[in-house]
């Protein structure tokens, strides 16, 4: 109450003026002493008696000065804070053991944090939406609206038709709502006026909803509105957006004003009437969406025919609530029902029993939209559970080797706790100086492990997602904070509170008694120390060889045959149609594009087409032909690309039968086409594809497409999976908007990109160069995943590593040190040095050897489940075996000479002498 | 082994200490020699208070709040720090005198024959 308050008060200002204070006391204990001085004299004593009596009768002085003194500070503070002064002159005087448990705590517990909340990210993140659980998207797959052009509805059952989601919508009965969307990439342009100049246009995401999304969803729009119902009205009419709320902050700075300015996407105007909120980045973890447009003008934005009466195109996800009290299984069969008769009624009368059939067969999935389109998960959740698992094992062997560090100090140290012991000291105090410490260790660990999480988490991303490292939220979570810091603290309390407590244990005379480090009680802490190295070492090993394996995986991916030539080839990003420039105009620029670049010096040769390599769109229709041999279920599409006629030439494609396209093939001429080898072996078995006809996208469309020549197979989008089917159109014969220009050069790619652009620029200066990039750089960039995962994990294999060689040198000298007396024993009775280096080296490696195989034997069990991560080898590969193993012997014994030539160095006089 | 503290002759509870002292001082500001020898005569040389004892409860008395002092000049012209009650000193004081009290009274009656 008043007086514990006053009490506080009355210290904090005696913070200042002790000495004061001090002079004070002084001053007033002389005063008591002449006083009695004089009680004495004046009974009688002579004066010096009567001072020495005085004195004497007066007790301790020191004391009493000192418990005064005590009543005006905060005790108990001032003990902790001498303990922590304490602590850190004894943390500095050993510098090489704080640092390496300090490094060892932050980076075991930092990559821990850091791909927790990756983790908690991606795959287990919701959106931020209401009511997320109710949520449901159809299909089986993942992808987020690939906009497709398909025939016969039997091939897919994960995108729909806008017509089809209409009657969905009206007929369901277990949803309460159903909305579609579709991603589609933009160009956008910010500035005033119209994009004619084609400078400063960007590339974005947007994505095309239908009105009721954001109803359906349950969000709300802090800056403007919402798209509603009403904005999707008709076909064209409702040039508004939506920006996301990352958009709107890096290119407007969060101005509020941005409500009614125009942006163009794609050419086309649009009048922005909100922004969404700061959680909403998309509806796909790790791929954000820049611009939310009404579906009604999905012909503007695409540039194409409007598919919103079109019962063929299928390129709609759909979204739908749960109505409450409705079960996924119960909705699942509702669904599937109802989807079969809306397909049958669709088919209307040229229904034939094979499409009868073919719809019984028909049925899509329900999942769970909680945590959107998961692609991210999908593709990613393997990897990044192993990376889990390798991080928790990595804080394991971290923690291990704290424990045994601290385990080792604290009995390096008996001798001088027992003194301080005998001297007087509380057990409970020394305890909690000791702990002060291992506390203190903690915290600072703690600190940096933030340091690291944060730096982890921001290296892990550029792995995760397509579009650069900042898709994915990265603050680190307070739920992961509180995670860190509470193993933290485990850790500390744990590792510093056994070895305190058995250090200051009663038995002090036999401590001192005891001058070798050698006792009974501590032949089970020696035991457990070995174990812990051994598991060290296994993890380590397992690591290593997982590392191994992937690198030699990314190695195959890099170097595999994958159809084409990519040295010295050149892709050119262009946007016409987004320069606006008209399509009268196409034959015009692409012949002058290509006169003017295929006469630079450096290039040998230039052409044009639809989509580049490995970029990230594609065309796939599907292909109908006359006695087609393949199977009634196999897929019937093909990818096609669009091309000028060197563009075999460009990419180093040979061509094995037939011709490739040339001037014959020209715009109005007989349609023709070029196929690649796996689409002959699909439509034509092992017969000759060259005069051949086929058609696409439906069965009725008429077969009027020649096949005039067959090229080798290319992997043009996967590096994994096998060529696909592909035929190539010559440009001339499509009406449209080329987007690359591919050069091949007989220089380094880097020396004629400019020269390039110039040439673009002088050709035409309104059109948009969206990028400049050597083949090679972008096959690089589609192995980014796997190239990070390798390096990660080696990375991590690594650290593994020198902890678990930190932990052998540590126990290693240790038992050097305990077996002092033994050794200089065999030395007086004539061991050679050697055979005492040997000694301890043999011990070193019979530990190293037995993690080793405890290791490989949990590689080979665990093998199967990194043989969906390998490509082209297998997970049993005895070649990074052996050389893992090799690493781990070599940095093992690196760590165990140092012990070993300390033994061999004994002085066997001094040796006898400690025991 | 090891320093003990405590065991000095006539050692009081410092709560009991306290007490006397604020007591004591009911009678008028005292400097420390004053308040023991008071103490000593009061009590009939029965109560001793050390001077290892006496000091320290006057400092943490004073850390409390619930007394005040001050330099004068005593009567033997040397000067002397001079204590007095405080008015939160002369509450506490009550408190503690009731509940001595009744614990004294309560002890009695256990005391008392049957």
């Amino acid at each position: 109450m008043v007086t514990r308050l006053l009490t506080i008060v009355n210290r904090l200002r005696a913070l200042v003026g002790g000495r004061r204070r001090d002079r004070d006391l002084d001053e007033e204990m002389a005063f008591h002493i002449a006083m009695k001085v004089r009680e004495y004299v004046s009974a009688g004593m002579p004066e010096h008696e009567a001072r020495v009596a005085a004195r004497r009768a007066f007790g301790n002085l020191t004391l009493a000065v000192e418990d005064s003194r005590a009543a005006w500070r905060f005790a108990f503070l001032e003990s902790i804070l001498q303990d922590v002064r304490y602590g850190t002159r004894a943390l500095r005087r050993t510098p090489v053991f704080t640092v390496a448990v300090v490094l060892t705590l932050a980076l075991g517990i930092g990559a821990n944090t850091a791909i927790f909340t990756l983790l908690d990210r991606v795959l287990l993140g919701s959106l931020p939406v209401d009511n997320p659980d109710a949520l449901v998207a159809l299909g089986s797959r993942s992808e987020a609206g690939t906009r497709q052009s398909d025939g016969p509805p039997e091939r897919d059952t994960t995108l729909f038709s806008y017509p089809l989601y209409r009657d969905f919508r009206q007929h369901t009965d277990v949803f309460s709502d159903l909305a579609a969307v579709s991603s589609f990439p933009v160009t956008v342009y910010l500035g005033p006026g119209t994009p004619a100049h084609g400078r400063q246009l960007e590339q974005a995401e947007a994505l095309l909803v239908s009105g009721n999304l954001f109803e359906l969803l349950g969000v709300t729009v802090p800056v403007g509105r919402a798209l509603t119902p009403d904005d999707n009205l008709t076909a064209g009419g409702h040039p508004v957006v939506v920006l996301s709320h990352r958009f709107w902050t890096s290119r407007f700075g969060q101005d509020r004003k941005v409500l009614g300015r125009t942006i163009h996407a794609n050419g086309t105007p649009y009048t922005i009437i909100g922004v969404a909120g700061p959680g909403l980045r998309g509806l796909s973890p790790g791929y954000d969406t820049d611009l939310w447009i009404p579906m009604a003008m999905q012909p503007q934005l695409m540039r194409e025919a409007s598919y919103l009466d079109d019962r063929n195109t299928m390129w709609l996800r759909l979204i739908a609530r749960l109505r409450p009290g409705v079960t996924r299984e119960q909705a699942l069969a509702r669904t599937n029902d109802l989807f079969r008769r809306l397909v049958t009624e669709e088919a209307g009368r040229d229904v034939t029993p094979g499409t009868r059939a073919a719809i019984a067969r028909l049925a899509t999935d329900l999942m769970s939209f909680a945590g959107g389109f998961s692609h991210l998960r999908e593709r990613w959740e393997k990897p990044l559970l192993v990376l889990m698992t390798i991080v928790g094992l990595v804080l394991l062997i971290a923690c291990a080797n704290v424990g045994n560090l601290l385990l080792a100090r604290a009995a390096s140290r008996r001798r001088e706790l027992s003194v301080r012991l005998a001297l007087g000291s509380g057990r409970r105090r020394l305890i909690r100086q000791l702990l002060t410490e291992s506390l203190m260790l903690a915290v600072i660990g703690g600190v940096l492990a933030l340091v690291v999480a944060r730096g982890t988490v921001q290296f892990l991303l550029g792995f995760l997602s397509a579009r650069g490292a900042d898709m994915i939220d990265t603050s680190l979570d307070s739920r992961v904070l509180l995670f860190t810091a509470g193993v933290t603290a485990l850790a500390a309390f744990l590792f510093g509170l056994i070895p305190a407590v058995r250090a200051t244990q009663a038995q002090i005379h036999l401590a001192l008694r005891d001058h070798s480090a050698t006792s009974a009680a501590d032949s089970h802490g020696w035991k457990l120390r070995r174990m812990l190295v051994v598991f060290q070492v296994a993890v380590s090993m397992c690591l290593l060889v997982g590392a191994g394996l992937l690198l030699r995986s990314l190695g195959n991916l890099r170097s595999q045959d994958m159809g084409f030539r990519a040295d010295g080839v050149l892709l050119v990003e262009i946007d016409p149609q987004g320069g606006g420039i008209p399509e009268e105009q196409l034959p015009n620029l692409h012949r002058e594009l290509l006169d003017r670049i295929g006469a630079l010096p450096d290039v040998s040769a230039a052409s044009l087409s639809l989509y580049g390599l490995l970029g990230n769109s594609r065309r796939i229709h599907s292909v109908s032909v006359d006695g087609s041999a393949a199977r009634p279920d196999e897929d019937t599409r093909a990818q096609t690309l669009w091309v000028t006629p060197r563009y075999f030439e460009v990419i180093g494609v040979p061509v094995v039968a037939g011709r490739g396209f040339d001037e014959r093939d020209r715009d109005g001429a007989q349609r023709v086409a070029i196929v690649s080898e796996s689409f002959a072996r699909r439509f034509f078995g092992g017969r000759p594809a060259v005069g051949r006809r086929f058609g696409v996208d439906g069965p009725e469309s008429s077969r009027e497409i020649e096949i005039v020549g067959m090229v080798r197979d290319i992997k043009s989008t996967d590096l994994w999976e096998p060529p696909p089917p592909l035929f190539y159109r010559p440009a001339a014969q499509m009406p449209g908007y080329l987007n690359s220009i591919d050069v091949r050069t007989s220089r380094d790619p880097a020396i004629i990109a400019p020269q390039l652009r110039q040439v673009v620029a002088d050709v035409a200066p309104n059109l948009p160069i969206l990028d400049v990039t050597p083949l090679v750089t972008r096959i690089d960039a589609s192995l980014r995943g796997e190239r990070t995962l390798s390096q990660l994990t080696g990375v991590f294999g690594l650290v593994a590593l020198l902890l678990a060689s930190i932990g052998l040198h540590g126990v290693l000298a240790y038992g050097v040190a305990r077996r002092t007396g033994e050794i200089g024993l065999r030395l007086a009775l004539g061991a050679a040095r050697r055979q005492v280096l040997w000694m301890v080296l043999g011990d070193a490696l019979a530990w190293v050897g037995a993690g080793a195989v405890v290791g490989l034997l949990a590689t080979l069990a665990l093998g199967r489940l990194l043989s969906t991560l390998l490509f082209g080898l297998d997970p049993i590969d005895p070649i990074t075996m052996v050389v893992a193993g090799a690493t781990l012997v070599v940095v093992a014994v690196a760590a165990a000479y140092w012990p070993a030539r300390r033994a061999a160095r004994l002085d066997p006089l001094n040796a006898l002498r400690c025991e | 082994m090891g320093f003990t503290r405590g065991a000095r002759q006539n050692e009081f509870l410092p709560g009991t200490l306290d007490m006397l002292v604020l007591q004591t001082l009911t009678h008028g500001p005292m400097h420390g020699y004053g308040i023991a020898q008071f103490i000593r005569q009061r009590s009939e040389d029965v109560l001793q208070v050390g001077e290892g004892s006496l000091y320290p409860a006057l400092q943490r008395l004073q850390v409390k709040g619930l007394v005040a002092a001050d330099w004068r000049e005593s009567d033997t012209g040397r000067r002397a720090r001079y204590y007095r009650l405080t008015r939160l000193g002369r509450v506490q004081l009550e408190a503690e005198l009731e509940s001595y009290q009744r614990v004294s009274r309560a002890i009695a009656r256990v005391l008392q024959p049957a």
